[in-house]
């Protein structure tokens, strides 16, 4: 699970530069955010986007089970594992919330 | 980790810790800002820019903004350190990859800052 929070971490990254640029259009070029829009309802985008917040979350939620191993807790080996097991199915129970919510409005 | 050539003893220490204390910034800002970002898909450019204007985002945008740029900053140099293993090739991507951080940190306050003030 370490490579993946590196990847993972890099996805993040990658996704909030799109963020940036979606920030630099609304500040300064109402094309480019009506260009951002068609390319963000598009399908491959959508699914791009699901994925985006889906490795995203996994970033976010890995790094809290390393902040509670950085304060000594959680280190030992069962543990360990049920906490990358609650990690994995938050991340999807998570994830899911956010685009039903989405979807639902 | 490999801390012995780009930099020194002490700046891993302070590595490790502001990488940790803008990750605690970071988990409840980034869960809020990934919400709101799908939300906000479909919305018209002046309902967008109304989000963003309205200080209390804006304020958390920026802390955002900071926070998560830094953070990049600190995690890809750490990738860069692991992978690279000649030293002067190591030293360009690094240079290139904090540029790239800290522009986009700049860009995206500028950004937040020229929608807030509506200038």
């Amino acid at each position: 699970m370490s490579i993946l929070h590196r990847i993972t971490g890099v996805g993040a990254f990658l996704g909030s530069v799109f963020v940036m640029l979606w920030l630099v259009s609304l500040a300064w070029d109402a094309s480019l955010y009506s260009f951002l829009q068609i390319v963000v309802v598009s399908i491959p985008v959508q699914i791009l986007l699901f994925l985006w917040t889906l490795s995203f979350i996994y970033h976010l939620l890995n790094g809290v089970r390393h902040l509670v191993w950085d304060a000594g807790k959680g280190l030992e080996l069962p543990e360990i594992y049920k906490s990358g097991k609650i990690v994995m199915i938050l991340t999807l129970a998570v994830t899911v919330l956010i685009w039903i919510i989405k979807l639902a409005s | 980790m490999n801390t012995s050539d780009t930099h020194t003893k002490e700046a891993g220490v302070a590595h490790w810790k502001w990488q940790r204390r803008s990750a605690l910034v970071l988990v409840p800002l980034s869960l809020w800002i990934i919400y709101s970002l799908v939300q906000s898909i479909g919305l018209e450019f002046a309902e967008a820019r109304a989000w963003v204007a309205h200080p209390v985002v804006a304020v958390l945008l920026t802390i955002f903004m900071v926070a998560l740029f830094y953070h990049a900053k600190l995690g890809l140099q750490v990738i860069i350190e692991d992978y690279i293993a000649d030293l002067s090739g190591r030293r360009s991507i690094l240079k290139i990859s904090n540029l790239l951080c800290w522009i986009a940190m700049l860009v995206g306050i500028v950004s937040i800052l020229k929608i807030a003030l509506n200038v």
